[in-house]
């Protein structure tokens, strides 16, 4: 009775040892493909057999895994290379296949193409202004310092304390710091205004710049009194020179705001200086800044002028963190010692890509486009998935005789991911090479603020795996239907059908609908953005701006770079404002520090006797310096009081004019003319003498704020731009209007040149490049969803022949099956616009704050972009519709 | 699958010359089993089975070899043998690979397989 168990368990151990080590089994299982399993594992097992018998167990085994250990290589190896050859195998089926329907694959191929492009331009650009670092040495040791306030953040630092903390600090190997400078070259006889940078002696060194040939700006550049020195940018240099730098180099003289500068190098061209999107083309030491500014303007010494950004390299081994506590505790020694009550207390950032501007404005507009882009490509690859459907269903009878014929459903499933992954890899590849040409055609409609952007989009990795990683996703979601008909089609039914061509199933039809009435969802809600879009342009650019906008040319004189004193700018200004508008067809010519619409302007704190300002009232108004022509120049009404005259001299007491806003907000009962206001405490009265209608100041999307003038003779002004209005077109004027100024007076360089017109447009810039873009991706959006329509609406009529041929033998009219046709179309187009004003509810909200003049839920809108959607689905379905008007019924009851 | 013949290409390695050998030996008895054994007793060496099923795919990608899989057989736990038959290219090529070698033996005198003195 005892024993029985442990005989069992004996017996038991024993027919575990009749077979093979299981282990062993296993792991020659693993290495073989499936049709080898039988033979090879038989052989052992029958050899094992064999062994057991004649030497035993133990040996037996020693020698299943003595093969085992010699086999798997070999295994593994046959393995690998069957599987790439059926995958060869297939791929070149696949690609037979393929080619059997040119239409279909160019359709296909084409819409994949389009939808990946789009949302890799969209990419691109977010990778060039967002993830691309600057073109210096290891940009991933950079550290921006940042002065943390309870405001915000101050991103600029004093000269004084920049010195100071270099010399302290132990947490970077070097600091450096730098601004932007644009400086007045003189090239010939003209003058151009370069986007530049001055820079610390430490900045080329610290940041690791490759210089193309000559060399880098060093410390001994940036001390006082060091001789004047300059580095370009390769392409400013062959502009200048009209030679490649790669022709030789020797040191130049330039002259820039009216010095010499001694050209020491180049610095090698995809470095355009540490502002992403400007095209810094010279650099010059922090040393030459009152040079090229002034004496006056001297920003070395002064603690209270913050202007410079500082970076610098990290230690290794020193983290931010720490560097920030490094740079608090030095300051927290240096605030008593030059009188600041409070230490500023810092944080240092990523300095991949400097202190990026760009990065900051463009992230949330740029996602934005992404995401529609990406809506794009929805759109197109329902239209992929449409007609590998339509495909599939049209080789149902294939499939069902190979399944009969014992090829596995897997097998099959993988035949229509294969070819559609080929479809996938020739759309990514086009989609690459058409986003790199497309995207350098968007770049220079990405104004900033006015000024160009010049940005690196050329392929990287990023990129590049961006675009793969779309192209396999997209794939993936546009075979998954497909593939499903292939693994779930039942045999007997595609068989059974004795040779007829195949008909489409309820299911697979309702998918395409269904995929049909997506994509017009998708596109509705495009094509809402892309017509809020242009709304919102036409709104902004018909917007009362106040002045003559269509009038007015405008030429920025640089008094600065001339360094004119105050009296000689004014005489200047005088007589350059008497010749001009002497001129023909000129109506009036006034000066201007601030031109309006240029995002910039003037702002100074304002203290209105006998008025209490609120909590928060903010009391830094915008002013502008002018001359007594400008009001007629820019066609500004004179509301009460007057404008500017010659009474108005530096020796008088001072005078202003307001705005309506101001003298509403400020003397709303007593009215504005004969009263004062003061810009200190203890400072002058000042007269507001006049009240003149509102404009824009900064940009057209702005309220009405408070603001006023002062006259230019009683200013300080030095820099500024003359307007003129003019009779006819102000284009046709500008020449002769910048003759007459250059032939004024040489020494002052003619900045900028353009018209009233033209500023406004600027300031439209990023309107205008999001209307474009929503413009692009919702006409290409509605023309996937138009071809997905259309080729529904075909394979429909191509599948309904024999009960269209039976409603006309019936008597239906022509008429009649148009209408049926055009009606289902329609049918799918109205769900899809239904469907789709949910969406772009949604979308709506996303895009809410970029809007002017119109809400995301604009009815009119809505109505409006159905319109278009109908319109263009009406013409989708046209040609479905006439040939199935031309069914043949003898034809079709006979097929 | 492939119509193409590669008869004309190449030599024999070695191993797939034992191989194509053992099954000309065994002649209809040719599967897994039968042709390690017979080149593990005529040479002495040890043959590992994925070494002798990768050149037996090899031969039959050449064409010189057919192979077909029996019913299962209950010594095998269930399993199908491979059998495999040699093709008249297959005959061929061991015949060429016979005559190669015995051209390059003709005239071989012993005395001359003596080891180079200068290396």
């Amino acid at each position: 009775m005892t024993v029985r168990p442990a005989s069992r368990r004996a017996s038991g151990r024993r027919a575990a040892a009749d077979k093979p080590p299981r282990l062993a089994e296993w792991l020659v299982r693993l290495s073989l493909a499936e049709d080898d399993l039988d033979a090879v594992l038989g052989d052992l097992a029958e050899d094992y057999a064999v062994l057991r018998d004649r030497k035993g167990t133990p040996s037996a085994r020693q020698w299943y895994w003595r093969q085992t250990a010699i086999s798997i290589g070999p295994n593994l190896r046959r393995r690998t290379r069957c599987v790439m050859e059926a995958l060869l195998q297939e791929i070149g089926y696949g690609w037979r296949m393929i080619c059997r329907r040119p239409i279909v694959t160019a359709v296909a191929l084409v819409s994949l193409a389009i939808g990946i492009t789009l949302p890799a331009v969209v990419f691109s650009l977010l990778n060039a202004v967002l993830f691309r670092p600057l073109p210096v040495a290891d940009p991933g040791a950079l550290g921006v310092v940042l002065e943390v306030r309870s405001t915000g953040i101050n991103h600029n630092l004093p000269y004084p304390d920049f010195a100071d903390y270099r010399a302290a600090q132990r947490s970077f190997a070097d600091l450096a710091a730098y601004a932007q400078q644009d400086v007045n070259l003189r090239m010939g006889a003209e003058s151009r205004v370069i986007p530049g940078e001055l820079v610390s002696g430490s900045y080329f060194s610290t940041l690791g710049i490759a210089v193309r040939a000559g060399r880098g700006l060093t410390e001994a550049d940036d001390r006082p009194g060091a001789a004047p020195v300059a580095v370009a940018g390769e392409g400013l240099w062959r502009q200048l020179t009209g030679r490649h730098i790669a022709q030789g180099f020797s040191p130049q003289s330039w002259t820039m705001n009216g010095h010499a500068f001694s050209v020491v190098g180049v610095a090698a061209a995809p470095f355009r200086g540490m502002f992403v999107g400007r095209d810094a083309q010279i650099w010059l030491p922090i040393a030459a800044q009152p040079l090229l500014n002034g004496p006056r303007s001297d920003l070395r010494a002064r603690r209270t002028a913050s202007w410079l950004t500082v970076i610098g390299r990290l230690r290794p081994g020193v983290t931010r963190e720490a560097a920030a506590l490094d740079l608090n505790r030095i300051e927290a020694a240096l605030a008593p010692t030059v009188g600041r009550a409070q230490p500023k207390s810092f944080t240092v950032v990523p300095g991949r890509q400097g202190d990026s501007n760009l990065s900051r404005t463009a992230r949330s507009p740029l996602i934005l486009l992404l995401g529609a882009g990406v809506l794009v490509l929805l759109v197109a690859s329902a239209n992929v998935a449409s007609l590998l459907l339509a495909r599939a269903n049209e080789r149902a009878r294939e499939m069902a005789v190979r399944a009969a014929l014992g090829a596995r459903r897997i097998r099959l499933a993988r035949l229509v991911v294969v070819e559609t992954m080929i479809i996938g890899v020739i759309g990514a590849v086009v989609a690459l090479v058409a986003a790199r040409s497309l995207v350098t055609l968007v770049v220079p409609f990405m104004g900033s603020y006015g000024g160009a952007v010049a940005l690196d989009v050329s392929l990287d990795w990023r990129v590049v795996g961006f675009v793969t990683g779309l192209g396999f996703t997209v794939t993936a979601l546009a075979a998954i239907a497909p593939a499903f008909a292939a693994l779930g089609g039942s045999s007997s039914n595609a068989l059974g059908e004795g040779g007829r061509s195949s008909s489409e199933g309820p299911a697979a039809s309702r998918v395409r609908r269904g995929l049909v009435v997506a994509q017009f969802a998708l596109s509705l809600s495009l094509v809402v953005a892309a017509v809020l879009s242009a709304r919102t342009v036409h709104n902004l650019a018909v917007l009362p701006t106040g002045f003559d906008i269509d009038h007015v040319a405008l030429v920025t004189v640089d008094l600065g770079a001339a360094q004119y004193d105050p009296e000689r700018s004014r005489s200047y200004v005088n007589t350059a404002l008497d010749r001009v508008s002497a001129l023909p067809g000129v109506r009036a010519a006034g000066f201007a520090r601030v031109v309006p619409l240029g995002f910039g302007g003037s702002r100074t704190s304002v203290i209105v006797p006998g008025y209490q300002p609120g909590e928060d009232e903010d009391m830094e108004i915008n002013f502008n310096t002018v001359s007594p022509a400008y009001f007629d120049a820019m066609g500004i009404r004179l509301i009460a009081g007057r404008v500017f005259d010659e009474r108005d001299t530096p020796e008088r007491p001072g005078v202003a004019v307001v705005n309506q806003t101001m003298a509403a907000r400020y003397w709303a009962r007593a009215g504005a003319v004969g009263q004062r206001i003061r810009f200190q405490e203890k400072g002058p009265d000042i007269e507001v003498v006049g009240v003149v209608q509102d404009v824009k100041y900064r940009m057209l999307r702005e309220d009405a704020r408070p603001s006023f003038y002062e006259p230019f003779a009683q200013s300080s002004g030095r820099g500024g731009v003359v307007h003129v209005r003019t009779w006819a077109d102000p284009g046709q004027v500008v020449g002769v209007v910048r003759r007459t100024l250059v032939a004024t007076d040489p020494n002052v360089p003619i900045a900028t040149v353009r018209t009233l017109r033209d500023q406004a447009t600027v300031n439209l810039t990023d309107e205008r490049l999001a209307m474009l873009i929503a413009v692009t991706l919702g006409g290409a959006a509605l023309l996937l969803a138009a071809v997905g329509l259309y080729g529904s609406m075909s394979y429909a009529v191509g599948q309904r022949t024999r009960e269209l041929g039976v409603r006309v033998a019936l008597g239906a009219s022509l008429a009649d099956i148009r209408r049926l046709v055009l009606g289902q179309g329609l049918a799918l187009c109205i769900a899809g616009t239904v469907l789709g004003s949910g969406l772009a509810m949604v979308f709506g909200r996303a895009i809410e704050h970029r809007l002017f003049g119109v809400t995301a839920r604009d009815p009119w809108t809505l109505a409006a972009s159905a319109i278009i959607l109908s319109t263009v689905a009406v013409v989708a379905c046209w040609i479905p519709a006439r040939r199935a008007t031309r069914v043949d019924p003898a034809q079709a009851l006979r097929a | 699958m492939k119509r193409r013949s590669r008869q004309g290409d190449g030599g024999l390695g070695e191993f797939e010359q034992s191989v194509l050998l053992a099954i000309a030996h065994l002649g209809d008895a040719a599967y897994g089993v039968s042709v390690r054994h017979e080149i593990e007793t005529r040479s002495g060496r040890v043959v590992s089975i994925g070494a002798l099923y990768t050149a037996i795919d090899r031969l039959e990608r050449k064409g010189y070899v057919r192979s077909t899989l029996s019913e299962p057989t209950p010594e095998r736990g269930g399993r199908a043998k491979r059998f495999v038959r040699l093709t008249a290219a297959g005959a061929a090529a061991l015949q060429r690979s016979r005559e190669l070698m015995d051209r390059m033996w003709a005239g071989l005198t012993p005395d001359r397989l003596k080891p180079a003195r200068h290396r």
